[in-house]
């Protein structure tokens, strides 16, 4: 390939990002992160004197936000360990109902179930499946330069 | 082009997790309708709450506390009812800005005649029934201490030498209040109804 065809640096960092971001569960990762925005949001700006007067009941959204959002961003980082912080954000998600403002308004409970189901179903794709997708470009390239041959 | 270590969400495993943890939210939600499940609410932000109640006791005492930048050292209505029912209820949420929708609020609603709410503890910023209020057997200017209050806490703005007002069967007719917590010993009600709104 000559340097004339090399892709230019903002396609290279694109499909850098695209990359990274099909090696691990992205959009369920932000979807439980907002899954755990929408459950903190309404303590958001509160002081101190706030959870003094509420006591434990105060701090329970930011608890359970809180876990939720360290399962989102341990999913992103090690999607090796996905599974284990997205049944427990499962749980907070489900428990955000009851102890949080009715799951952050309801959206943030749905959010989080959704990202939580997303992280848990990522499964990297299997050897017979690698070989799978490599055979079937193989035979499109083959065909293409087939059609190409005959133009 | 799918190279190693890129992967996709299975539907299966994803039904594992959202189906169940949909299931418990029902239940959840089922529960917290019938009054088997307390719920709280809690808002540095402040909600808006509409509602005409009525309750064997009532217990009113200033409260105080600091929520948010705008609302600090404010102070707030602290009132306290037993067996409490309501006639109606409308909870409004604080606006959340999104992305794509800007400013929009939850509004969870009932029409229900006769809901049950058990013991109601409520901190507002402001409490005001245009409509009316009835309060029966009324001690006006009681100590706190002596009230019986549930939260003597100092940071509420318990005060036990402090004024208070303890009435008995009481009637809130259409009560408009901006509240920062609610605590519900229960919830029953037929009816309810979730929107999402624009502010």
């Amino acid at each position: 390939m000559s340097t004339s065809q090399k892709p230019n640096l903002f396609v290279r960092a694109w499909r850098g990002i695209t990359r990274w971001r099909r090696t691990r569960p992205f959009w369920g990762s932000l979807a439980l992160l907002a899954g755990a925005y929408f459950v903190a949001n309404p303590l958001f700006g509160a002081e101190w004197a706030f959870y003094v007067h509420m006591g434990v009941r105060g701090m329970t959204p930011l608890l359970l936000a809180g876990g939720m959002a360290a399962a989102a961003l341990v999913a992103l980082c090690a999607p090796a360990q996905r599974h284990f912080p997205a049944i427990v954000a499962s749980m907070f998600s489900v428990a955000s109902l009851p102890l949080a403002n009715l799951g952050g308004w309801i959206i943030g409970m749905m959010f989080g179930i959704i990202g939580s189901g997303l992280i848990f179903a990522w499964t990297p794709y299997s050897e017979k499946q690698l070989a799978k997708f490599a055979a079937r470009e193989e035979r499109r390239g083959r065909r293409r330069a087939l059609r190409t041959s005959a133009a | 082009m799918k190279t190693e270590g890129m992967g996709r969400a299975r539907l299966g495993r994803f039904a594992a997790i959202t189906v169940p943890a949909t299931l418990a939210s029902v239940g959840l939600g089922i529960a917290i309708v019938q009054g088997m499940v307390a719920a709280t609410i809690s808002s540095a932000g402040g909600f808006d709450l509409d509602t005409s109640l009525s309750a064997d006791a009532l217990k009113v005492r200033p409260g105080q506390t600091q929520v948010g930048d705008a609302d600090t050292g404010k102070e707030t209505i602290f009132a306290e009812t037993e067996n409490a029912r309501a006639d109606g209820l409308t909870v409004k949420s604080p606006t959340v800005n999104l992305p794509l929708v800007q400013g929009v609020h939850l509004e969870i609603a009932s029409t229900d005649s006769d809901i049950g709410l058990g013991n109601v503890a409520l901190n507002a910023a402001t409490l005001r029934t245009p409509d009316g209020a009835s309060l029966n057997n009324v001690t006006l200017g009681q100590a706190q201490s002596r009230s019986g209050f549930s939260d003597t806490s100092q940071a509420s703005g318990y005060d036990a030498t402090g004024f208070s007002l303890v009435s008995g069967e009481s009637t809130l007719n259409n009560i408009s209040a901006k509240a920062y917590a609610v605590t519900l010993s229960g919830l029953s009600l037929n009816n309810l109804s979730l929107s999402v709104k624009r502010s």
